[in-house]
This record gives structure tokens, sequence and C-alpha cells, in this order.
């Protein structure tokens, strides 16, 4: 009885512990590898059958033909867009490639698990704005020699601004994949009835214009309300103004009279009465077309949703961002392929990279998702293709672009910055002293890791 | 065979304490742990970068003006909204016990039928109601003639407007609470008391209320916490804001830790909010005790 009775303690001790163990973890850490294979078993299974076969007839022509599995992040809510890229891949190599979709929203907490643990995905697409913070967390390889030596990679292919985004020091860490760029959408019957057949080339031109198009209307011109709740938006007049916001160095700019110039310029527009300072969540492509905003920020998303939009055909276009007193830049956004430091199929993820950015998977991409490329090659057919031909902005803005501050802080003090500008733009204090804090939150943020 | 009898229970209790612990408790302790240090994005998993920095992400909690402000947001959250839940969800659930025809099953799945629904979905709906230029809130208020409200948009509005929708989707899954004890009340008391003359109100108050005593302590612990935890509302309906005007704890949590990526700062924040609700779950406890 004994014996029977301490069998049965060390059995349920087992089942207890392993139990609670598969319970833990599935909170924990490693519940992202399992939502990712549910997901992407069904689409490699779909695929298997063809890459099976045709594994063993692309064996004389594959490079490597090692059959590795690379497990890759897709920023977005489903990998759909990819599917066919990966196809191809699969059919050529013989390797695998498992894809996870990783919700934009969801970035940070999946990053952190990885770093975390230093193990999830052998390489993906993340966010430009996060390459300083993802190199000093020692998360992605330095593949400069790498790009030096793929044609594919050659930096004269790509806009420079995609490059110098995942440029640290003289180091680069990671492919160019997505151009993402803001340039502004704007009711040209409006800028026509206030006697502008073309959009301001200046920012006091626009105000001017803003001014005339308010006294034939008005309703709410330019839509700078979107600023605090629209990063990339915001940081456009700082960069403008010539304010670097930070520096490589990592010195904050928020007390500079650069500073202080973009938010008086935002500013004049709220006080004068000519731009509403209500964020009613409405969105700029609607505000557009109701008329409650003659100027907007300007998007890809901007320009489809647009179109479903019958009061505004016709009646829009897109248009470069003004100049201001320190040039015309917006913040170049998007996303760059990175190999992660623990993975142990560098090659492979190269050379699944290197099939990601050829000027045909990269405008295969560009239709299935409308990405835009950061390919200067691939822009022909996009303009050519586009709808109204109003592609040429956005490829002009990226001319006039730049990527986010390089610090590794920068997602922290951009949060921070949406929040005292909100205070001035909504809040209506002071700018000075809003500003003024803003550099000593800056100082304190930048100094921890200093 | 005996010495072992005074171990059967422990086996017993055994899987619900080490799931118990493994789950709960460590993780508390590691995170009671992870406050004292810088943890972050930059030097998670380079433990050699880590530093123990003390109490210094207590003070400087105790020095941030937005970590204030959702402090004092949440507790406004759980003072108006905890007492305004239970008083409104326990007065639905007497009138609903009034009467056993159709119509009363129809009430009460209408209310609460809001507890069910996806707080993604209600946010879609309400944001389109708390509009402020074509929403219908402001609509009705413009056919009496009233100004229009901002609801989500004036800092000192805002939170009130998050009452309301929180209102509206908690005061259901309460009231069946308080339902079910109210049914199981056994109907002998009532007769006894109508024998004895008792009117409505003395069978409320010596009966009634005393006999759903124990459902009525189960429904302020939980509704405590949860509003102490109020997070969903406000993270899909304004994300803390206009200018930090609606955050609560449990999303100021969130946002320093998953945006900021400051681990380590986050987890002070979060004990603190775990001692806020565990001295106020203490005492509920106690005053449960003294009553008995």
């Amino acid at each position: 009885m004994k014996k029977v009775c301490a069998r049965l303690i060390a059995i349920l001790l087992v089942t207890v512990m392993l139990a609670a163990l598969s319970a833990c973890s599935e909170g924990g850490g490693t519940s992202s590898a399992d939502s990712s294979t549910s997901s992407s078993k069904a689409a490699s299974e779909q695929a298997d059958p063809s890459s099976g076969e045709s594994a063993s007839e692309a064996e004389s022509t594959a490079p490597t033909g090692s059959g590795d599995t690379i497990n890759f992040w897709y920023m977005g809510d489903s990998a759909n867009q990819l599917q066919p890229i990966i196809d191809t891949y699969e059919a050529q190599t013989g390797n695998k490639i498992e894809v996870q979709a990783v919700p934009w929203n969801a970035l940070t907490e999946k990053l952190l698990t990885a770093i975390a643990s230093r193990s999830g995905p052998d390489c993906m697409q993340t966010a430009v704005s996060r390459t300083a913070e993802l190199v000093a967390s020692d998360a992605i390889l330095d593949i400069t020699s790498e790009i030096e030596s793929t044609a594919e990679f050659s930096r004269d292919l790509y806009f420079e601004v995609a490059y110098d985004s995942l440029k640290m020091g003289d180091s680069y860490y990671g492919v160019p994949w997505i151009s993402d760029i803001y340039p502004l959408a704007y009711r040209t019957d409006l800028f026509a009835d206030a006697g502008y057949t073309a959009f301001p080339e200046t920012w006091d031109e626009l105000y001017e214009a803003c001014v005339k198009i308010h006294e034939n209307t008005g309703n709410s011109t330019f839509n700078v309300i979107e600023g605090p709740y629209n990063y990339n938006f915001l940081m456009s007049f700082p960069f403008q103004a010539g304010c670097d916001v930070v520096t490589e160095d990592g010195v904050a700019q928020f007390d500079t009279p650069e500073m202080k110039a973009a938010m008086e310029y935002i500013m004049k527009y709220i006080d004068s009465g000519i731009s509403s300072d209500i964020n009613d969540g409405v969105d700029g492509a609607v505000k557009l077309s109701n008329g409650d905003a003659a100027v907007t920020g300007g998007s890809t998303w901007l320009v489809s949703t647009i179109k479903d939009l019958p009061d505004a055909e016709g009646k829009w276009d897109m248009a470069l961002w003004p100049e201001g007193p320190g040039g015309r830049d917006s913040v170049y956004a998007g996303s760059n392929l990175v190999i992660t430091t623990w993975t142990d199929k560098k090659d492979a993820c190269l050379e699944w990279i290197e099939h990601l950015v050829t000027k045909e998977n990269i405008l295969k991409h560009y239709e299935t998702s409308s990405s835009l490329p950061p390919r200067i090659d691939a822009w022909d057919t996009v303009i050519a293709e586009s709808e109204i031909g109003n592609m040429q902005v956005f490829m002009d803005q990226l001319n006039y672009a730049r990527p986010f501050p390089k610090v590794a802080e920068m997602q922290e003090i951009g949060i921070e910055f949406t929040k005292y500008a909100e205070r001035i733009m909504v809040g209506k204090e002071d700018i000075d002293t809003v500003l003024g804090e803003m550099q000593q939150r800056a100082e304190e943020i930048l100094a921890r890791s200093r | 065979m005996k010495a072992h009898k005074k171990y059967v229970p422990y086996l017993f209790i055994a899987p619900a304490i080490l799931i118990l612990a493994f789950c709960a408790l460590i993780p508390i302790f590691i995170a009671a742990g992870i406050s004292f240090t810088d943890l972050s994005l930059l030097n998670l998993g380079k433990w050699d970068q880590l530093n123990f920095i003390g109490g210094a992400n207590y003070q400087e909690l105790f020095r941030n003006a937005d970590f204030q402000k959702a402090f004092g947001n949440t507790l406004y959250y759980v003072g108006i909204g905890v007492p305004l839940v239970i008083l409104f969800s326990l007065v639905l659930a007497l009138l609903l016990n009034t009467g056993t025809s159709p119509v009363y099953a129809v009430y009460r799945a209408a209310f609460y039928m809001p507890s069910l629904t996806n707080m993604v979905a209600i946010s879609l709906v309400w944001l389109f109601l708390f509009n402020p230029s074509i929403g219908l809130f402001n609509q009705l208020l413009g056919l009496l003639g009233l100004d229009p409200v901002k609801w989500l948009v004036d800092p000192a509005v805002v939170k009130n407007s998050l009452l309301i929708l929180s209102f509206w989707k908690n005061t259901g899954a309460n009231m069946l609470i308080f339902l079910a004890a109210l049914q199981g009340i056994p109907k002998e008391y009532y007769e006894a008391a109508s024998i004895d003359g008792a009117g409505w109100f003395k069978k409320l108050l010596h009966i009634t209320l005393p006999s759903m005593r124990f459902s009525f302590f189960f429904v302020v612990t939980t509704t405590l916490i949860g509003w102490f935890q109020y997070f969903d509302e406000v993270f899909v309906m304004t994300k803390g804001g206009p200018m930090n005007s609606s955050i609560s704890l449990a999303l100021y949590i969130y946002q320093s830790g998953f945006q900021s990526n400051r681990l380590g700062y986050s987890a002070a924040a979060s004990m603190i909010l775990f001692l806020v609700i565990f001295i106020f779950t203490l005492v509920q406890l106690r005053l449960q005790r003294s009553g008995d």
C-alpha cells in the first residue's frame, strides 16, 4: 500500500509539474512561436507538394539546396501578400520559409520576447525607426561586406535615404525593402478657387493660400491637428524648420530656435482659426473628401482610401511638402530586411533577402500590398501603373526625406514628443515652457544609457 | 498508512498550489525583482549590462507627472465606477426579480448583452456615438436645444464619457450574479415575514440584502479589482488622451513597458498597482469577516 501511495504521489507530481510548466509557457515567451506555426504551417503545407517535387529538380540549379527552414517575420495582419514570392523561392532553392505575420502594433512586444530569449526569427522585416534600438540591443547583424559583394544589394540601386536609414556609424545593418513616405494630399478645387493652380512651394505661401481658402469656405484648412496622433506627420515640421530633433551623437534639440519655429508655424494655423484643433478621429481622406480639410498628411493608404470616396473624385492630388526655413524633408519610414544575431542560417537568410529585393519581386510585392519600393529602377513601373499618375510625388518626396534620428531611445522620445506637442496644440500651453520641459525629459531619457 | 494520512490533503491541493505558484506567485516575485533594475529592450538578454538601481524606479514614479495623473485617474474611475455599477446592477436585479413573464427574460438578456460583446466592436459603435460633430449623443442634445459636448476631446469630460461606456458595459454581468443570489433565497422567509406583517422595504432590509451578503462580497471584490485594472476602454477609445487626461494606471504600465521599452520602470509601476489592489482586497476580506 505504501508503495502504491508513493507511486501515486510521484505520478501526480510529475503530471502537475508538466501541466504547470506548459500552462506557464503558454502565457510566456514561447507563445509567439506556438501561434506562428499554426498559421504558417498551413501555408507551408499548401506549398509543400510543389516545393517537394521541385526541390529535387531544382537541386542542380539551387545555390545552396541545403533544405534549410528560415523563420521569417513579416509585418502585417497576414502574410498572404508574400505567398507568391515565397512559392517561387521555395521552388528554386528547396529551402523553406516559415513566415509569421506580426501586426504592426504588436511589434514591440514581439521584439521584446525575441530579444529576451535570443530566439525566434532568423531574419525579419522591421521598421526603419527601430534600427538604432536593434543595433544597440545587439539583435541584428552588420552585413556591410555582404552588401558590397551582392549585386542586388548594390547601394546605387536604392534611394540614398533608404540605405542611410540602416547605417550606424560606418556599418550597414540590413537591406531596404519598403519605402514609406508621407507627402501631402490636397484639394485641387479649393486651391484653384483661391487662385492657386499649383500647390504652394514654401511654408509661407501655403499659409497664405490656406488663409484665402478659409475666407472662401469657412472650413478648417491644413489638418495640422493630425500632428500629436501621427508621429511621421509631426516630425516633418521640425525637419523642415532645420531641426534634427536629436543629433546622431544623442543631443536633444527641443529647446532650439528651429524647433520653436516649427511649433510656432503649426500654431499659426490653430491660433488664427483657419485650422481646427479638434481631434475627432475622422480619417484624413474623409476630411479631405468632406471639405473639412484642404490639406492633410498623405500616404499610400490615403490614396487607396480616397478612391472609395466619390465626393473627392477629381478634386484631389498629392503634393510635395512645401519648403520651410530648413528645407522640405519629410520623415522616411518603411521597412528593412535584417538578419538576427542568433540565427545559424545567415547564408540562407541572405539568399532569401536577395530573392525578396529583386526588381521583379519588389514590384510583385508592391502590387499585392501597395508597399513602395526603395529600388529606384522599380519606380518607372510604379509611376506608369498609378491611376492618376500621382505616384511621381511619392518618388520626389523620397529625394527629400530623412530617417528618424538614429538613437536607441528614439521610440520613447518620439512618444513623449507627441504628448508634449499635444499640450501645445490642444492644451494651448506656452511653447517655450513646454519645449523646455520636453528638452529636459529627452535629456533625462538619453542620459539613462550613457 | 496512518502516517501518510496527514499528507493526503496536501496531495489534493498540490495541483492548484503548484499551478498558482508557477503562474502567479513566482512571476509576481520576478516582477518585484525586475522593478529594482533598469531592464529595457537594450539590455534584455545581455545580463552583464543589467544594473541593480535600488529604488530609483520608484522614486522616478512618484516624481513623474504622468504616473501621478494615471494614479489619480484610476482612483476617480474606481471611486465613481464601482459604486455606480454595483448600485445599478443591484437595482436592476431587484426589478427583474419581481416577475417571471417572458418580458423579464428579454430584459435580462438585453442588459447582459453588453458584457458579452467584444470591446473592440463596442468601441467602433461608441466612437461614432461620441463623435463631436456627427455623433448621436450630440444630435440628441441638439434636439433638446443643448450645446454639443466634446465627449472624447475635452480633457475635462473624457473620463466621464469613458465611465458612461463602462457603466453600460459592466452592469449586466454583476446584475446576473445578484439575480442568481436573489433567486436562491428561500420563499419561506418572505412568507413568514408577510405573516408577521413586514412590508416590502422591511423584507428587503432584513431578508433580501442579508441573504445576498456573500454574492455582494464577491461582486464588490471582483468589480474593485476590475476597475483598478481599468484598461480596455481607455486603450481602444482614447489611448489615454487627450493629453493623458484619461490615462489609467494599467495603461500607463503598458505604455511604459511595451511602447517605451522600460521594463524595470513599468514593473515598479505594476508593483504599486498590485499593492493598492492587495490592500483594498484585504480590507474587503476583513470587513466581510467582521460581518460574519
